[in-house]
Order: structure tokens, then C-alpha cells, then sequence
């Protein structure tokens, strides 16, 4: 597959390098989950390597045939000049461009592919870390002309057209945050500050972390320093400046910030679908309530994928009415 | 010791909160108690000056359970450290001019001559309280007071992999080619990071390195040796005393 346009960042992703954090390796890994989950589940192609891509994605034309499925909240997408569904699994055969014009609903979407990318693991994973230059791609983004391979794999052509509808997430804007390390190391109004304020993401918010912008700021007691320790993904850190930056995936191992709060599992999986201007609103959870909150999403997710794997689709008009070529490969049409 | 949960998947635990090696060593303790379980719930490990996270599998286990398993409160230090290893990863360094462009920054800064500015930053077993930043970046306590030196004003785009510098009260080593406004006294030719490698890093927290002034011509043969894959790595590693 070779990229004849990168879009604004795609990078290849799995679900990160979770146990090298002690050595000074950032996690990174798929900034949603779900979505990463059902795009392969659709794929029929657990745990594999992805390509994660933010608002505006890539041209691809495709080396060899394959089955691809992109998911995202909604999004416009064609194969060759032909527009193709969101959420569903698609036949490509070789020479066929798959453009992913742009995302249209939420912030990221995910490409997964039925026949592997093949993508040696760095560290036991394929995930990009673009700061430290590694994993994934040659440890960056995509640019144009980069060619990727496919593993060979016997194909299941019974999974073609296979289509699921996403759980939508309830208040996308309305994000969960626990109690932080330091949280009584803020004055009281900024603690009812951060969950009473809107704030808007700014522009320079990406994989690393959301700066947030609030009309008032939060107060230390003391000040913005602590003894640096290990980060939490999600941990809401605020420098002196009183406007909270949210780390995520991307996050360094190790920072000297005081945190206020943690958001959730369940709101970093919402955070991942905001984008530069969008606004949200935090709101206090406890620690139980989270994990509460954490198992039935994870409940959830594993049930949406047994539902997609035992799904005996064959409802063609979806994935894409005048294609005789994708009909022939359905059993029985 | 002070256990925190900081979220679903998630905890800290605190030690007493200064920077001093005792702590560490502590931390160091606790860090081992952990991962002598190998409790399959727990998904990594990582430690910092006065603290340790842990992430776990909260699918498949609860924190309640997990602390109580960890049985955290009962670890005896006195007789665990009595029995722990000190290691010490000495790692031989060139010095000043091209290899340490800065050197003379920091001498003059400290009102030294070069010679003992080398002197007491190679005199030193520094403990690694820290890995981070950086994969395999340490961050080194105990430098000599008098060589406390403030970071350059405009940040070098490109510092060679192996680079040793001075940044106020703290020194270390770049593993990896990165830029940095650290002072750069010196390069070491080991390759403290390397991934084809395993270990992929020559040292963890709690460890110690120290520096070891060399020449010119030794520097070029242990490069040699690290290019044809002939360098014998333990010969680096030492006990402290």
C-alpha cells in the first residue's frame, strides 16, 4: 500500500508499549480504544496494528487486495471516485485508491486491515511515539510515498460488508475526572472552579496532551513544583499559568507538575473524539465510580465485538450497491 | 509509605518526600518487592525519586485485592538492603575539547581549572533516582556543589549520543542524539541505550554510574570494539562498597 497523500497525522498504533515506562519509554498506543477495537473486530484481525488518523486523513492506493475497515463517528470516505460507508468492512483489490477525504464527526478515526500490516514491533509494540522517533513507520508520521506491506493471510471473505453501529458515547462533552495526587494542594473555589468553568482545547493540543483554556485560572496553595514522579495517563497537571493541560498517550514518563485531577478511562476515550476549539465541561467523579464506569465500558466493547464476530451479514446494499465485483465474493448473492 | 489510587487502572506509592539515597533505596526495595511477585495483574512498574506507579489490570482485579496480595506494609528493609547489590556501571568518558565542548563553561563558572573540574565530577558514584525524559535518561544525583553551572541560554539543536553535562545541580548523560541545554563536559563512546540489545539499557534506577576520565585513543577503540560487536559490557559493572 503506498501513500500518495499523508493527511493531517496518521501514524501507525496498537494498544501501546505499556511496560517500558521504568525505562523512560512514552506508552503511546491508540488514543480511543472502542473505536480501535471494532475497527479490527470488523476486520476480523484482534490486537493488530492500525492506522490512527486525526481529522484529515490519507490517499492510499492499495499494492495488493485486502479487506479495510474505517471507524470513526462519521466520516467521508471513497474508494477510487466511488463514496464507501463508515463502520463497515470493504473489499479493496490491488491498484484501488482509498481516500479518507475527512472525518466529519469527532476527531480520529481508525483503518484497520483484514491481512496484517506488517509492522516490526519495537519493544513488543507497533505504536508511534513521534517525539522519541519511535515504533510504527520509521517512528513518524505518514508521508507521502511511504509503501507498506501486508502479511499474507488466507482471506475470510465472509466478513466483507460486515458493518456495525457505534455505541455513542453519552455526553461526549462532559468528561469524568477522579481526585488528583496533589488535589489538596489547590484552593477550594479552584477545585469547584474546574468542574463550575467551560474550557475550550487549544490549538496546540495533540497526542501528548490537550492544553485546556478557562476564563479564570486555578490557584496553588503553594506552588506549581512538586518532586517529579511517574504520570498517570489522563492526570490533569497545572502549571503556574493555572490552565490545566491534559497528558495522555503520549505523555513523558516523568514530570514535576502538580495534578489537580485524573480524568477517567471512559473520559479519555470521549477526549480522543474533541478536537482544537471544542469545548467540555469536567465533572467530579470518585475513584469507585470510575471503575464502575470503567468495567461496564470495557463489558461493553467485548460484547460489541462478540456481536460483530458473530454477525452472518449479508445485507449488500450498504457497502457499496453498484459493485458487482463485491457481490461475486459474497457467498450465495 | 502512603498508597494512593490516582484512577481505575492506576496507583502511587509514596515514600517520604525528599530527594535523599536513602529514600531511594527504599523505592528501590518496594520497586523489587513488586516485581518479585509477578503478580499477573500488574502491567508495569515505574519509579521516580519518592515514588512508584503501578498499573494494573483492573478487569480482572480489584486495587483492594491487589494491595492486600502486595502485602506492601510488611516489607523489612533493614535486612533487604543489607543482602542488595549496590551496582555501579562506570563509564569511561573523554573530556573537554571536541568530546566536551562546554568544559571550559564549567570551569570557569566554578573558578576551577579543567583538571579538577573532571576530578571531582569522575571522583563521584552518582545513584540513578530516575529514568526518564528520554528512553534510558537518568537523572543522577550527588554532583559537587562546586560544580553547580546553569543551563546554556540557547539550547544546542543536536547533541551527540552519549554527551556528559551539567544542568544546575544536576549531571548526566544523553543516550540517544537529542537537542538539550545541558552543559556537555564530556562523551562517553558506550552505548548506554541500544535497542537490539538486551538489556536494552545498561543500568535502572537505583543503580549507580560513575565516570571514568579516558583518552582520546581508548575512547576510538572501545568504539571500535561496540562497532564489531566485541565490547565486553561487564566490564563496566562494579559494587559499591
Amino acid at each position: 500500500m503506498k501513500c500518495i497523500k499523508p493527511g493531517l497525522f496518521t501514524t501507525v498504533q496498537d494498544l501501546g508499549r505499556t511496560k517500558y515506562e521504568k525505562d523512560g519509554f512514552s506508552v503511546a498506543g491508540v488514543m480511543n480504544q472502542y473505536f480501535y477495537n471494532i475497527a479490527n473486530a470488523l476486520v476480523d484481525n484482534e490486537g493488530a496494528s492500525v492506522l490512527e488518523i486525526t481529522m484529515n486523513g490519507p490517499v492510499l492506493q492499495f499494492n495488493a487486495s485486502n479487506i479495510f475497515a474505517f471507524v470513526a463517528l462519521d466520516a467521508e470516505i471513497f474508494l477510487d471516485d466511488q463514496q464507501i460507508p463508515v463502520n463497515t468492512a470493504i473489499y479493496v483489490e490491488k491498484g484501488q485508491v482509498l481516500n479518507i477525504k475527512s472525518i466529519t464527526a469527532g476527531a480520529r478515526g481508525y483503518l484497520a486491515f483484514h491481512k496484517p500490516l506488517n509492522i516490526l514491533p519495537v519493544l513488543e509494540s507497533a505504536s508511534t511515539h513521534t517525539r522519541s522517533g519511535i515504533g510504527g513507520y520509521k517512528g513518524r508520521t505518514l508521508k507521502r510515498n511511504d509503501v507498506f506491506y501486508f502479511k499474507d493471510k488466507p482471506v475470510n471473505y465472509d466478513i466483507i460488508g460486515n458493518t456495525f453501529n457505534l455505541n455513542n458515547v453519552h455526553e461526549p462533552n462532559t468528561i469524568p475526572i477522579i481526585e488528583g495526587l496533589q488535589f489538596e494542594q489547590f484552593e477550594l473555589e479552584s477545585k469547584q472552579l474546574l468542574v463550575s468553568q467551560t474550557y475550550s482545547i487549544s490549538d496546540m493540543s495533540d497526542r501528548m496532551g490537550y492544553r485546556l483554556n478557562g476564563e479564570k485560572s486555578l490557584v496553588h496553595i503553594d506552588s506549581a513544583d512538586i518532586i517529579s514522579e511517574p504520570i498517570a495517563p489522563g492526570s490533569v497537571q497545572v502549571p503556574n499559568n493555572g490552565q490545566p493541560i491534559i497528558l495522555l498517550n503520549d505523555r513523558q514518563t516523568i514530570g514535576g507538575y502538580t495534578k489537580i485531577a485524573t480524568v477517567s478511562f471512559v473520559g479519555r476515550e470521549k477526549l480522543a473524539q474533541l478536537k482544537a476549539q471544542d469545548r467540555l465541561q469536567f465533572k467530579w467523579i470518585t475513584v469507585e465510580e470510575a471503575t464502575k464506569e470503567y468495567k461496564a465500558y470495557i463489558k461493553q466493547m467485548r460484547q460489541d465485538i462478540e456481536t460483530i464476530k458473530l454477525k452472518k451479514y449479508k445485507d449488500l446494499s450498504i457497502v457499496r450497491p453498484k459493485s458487482k465485483k463485491i457481490a461475486k465474493l459474497i457467498k450465495g448473492e | 509509605m502512603n498508597i494512593r489510587q490516582i484512577s481505575e487502572t492506576h496507583f502511587m506509592i509514596y515514600e517520604q518526600n525528599e530527594i535523599n539515597p536513602e529514600v531511594r533505596d527504599k523505592i528501590s526495595n518496594i520497586v523489587s518487592h513488586i516485581e518479585s511477585y509477578k503478580h499477573p495483574a500488574i502491567l508495569s512498574v515505574t519509579s521516580s525519586y519518592t515514588s512508584i506507579m503501578v498499573a494494573f489490570d483492573a478487569t480482572t482485579y480489584t486495587y483492594e485485592k491487589l494491595i492486600k496480595e502486595l502485602n506492601l506494609q510488611n516489607i523489612n528493609f533493614e535486612s533487604d538492603s543489607g543482602k542488595k547489590s549496590k551496582k555501579v556501571i562506570t563509564l569511561p568518558v573523554v573530556y573537554g575539547e571536541q568530546y566536551g565542548p562546554d568544559l571550559n563553561i564549567v570551569a570557569e563558572h566554578s573558578q576551577l581549572t579543567k583538571e579538577e573540574v573532571i576530578k571531582l565530577h569522575s571522583d563521584e558514584n552518582y545513584l540513578i533516582y530516575a529514568i526518564g525524559f528520554l528512553p534510558g535518561f537518568p537523572f543522577l544525583g550527588g554532583l559537587n556543589k562546586q560544580l553547580y553551572t546553569p543551563r546554556k541560554e540557547t539550547p544546542r539543536s543536536k547533541i551527540k549520543s552519549g554527551s556528559v553535562g551539567i544542568a544546575n545541580n544536576q549531571t548526566g548523560l544523553y543516550p540517544k542524539e537529542s537537542p538539550g541545554g545541558w552543559q556537555i563536559i564530556g562523551r562517553t563512546p558506550v552505548d548506554v541505550f541500544n535497542l537490539e540489545r538486551n538489556p536494552m539499557i545498561l543500568y535502572e534506577a537505583g543503580d549507580y554510574i560513575s565516570f571514568k576520565a579516558i583518552e582520546e585513543q581508548e575512547f576510538q577503540e572501545i568504539e571500535r570494539e561496540i562497532e564489531s560487536g566485541k565490547f565486553d559490557y561487564s566490564r563496566l559493572v562494579g559494587e559499591l562498597n
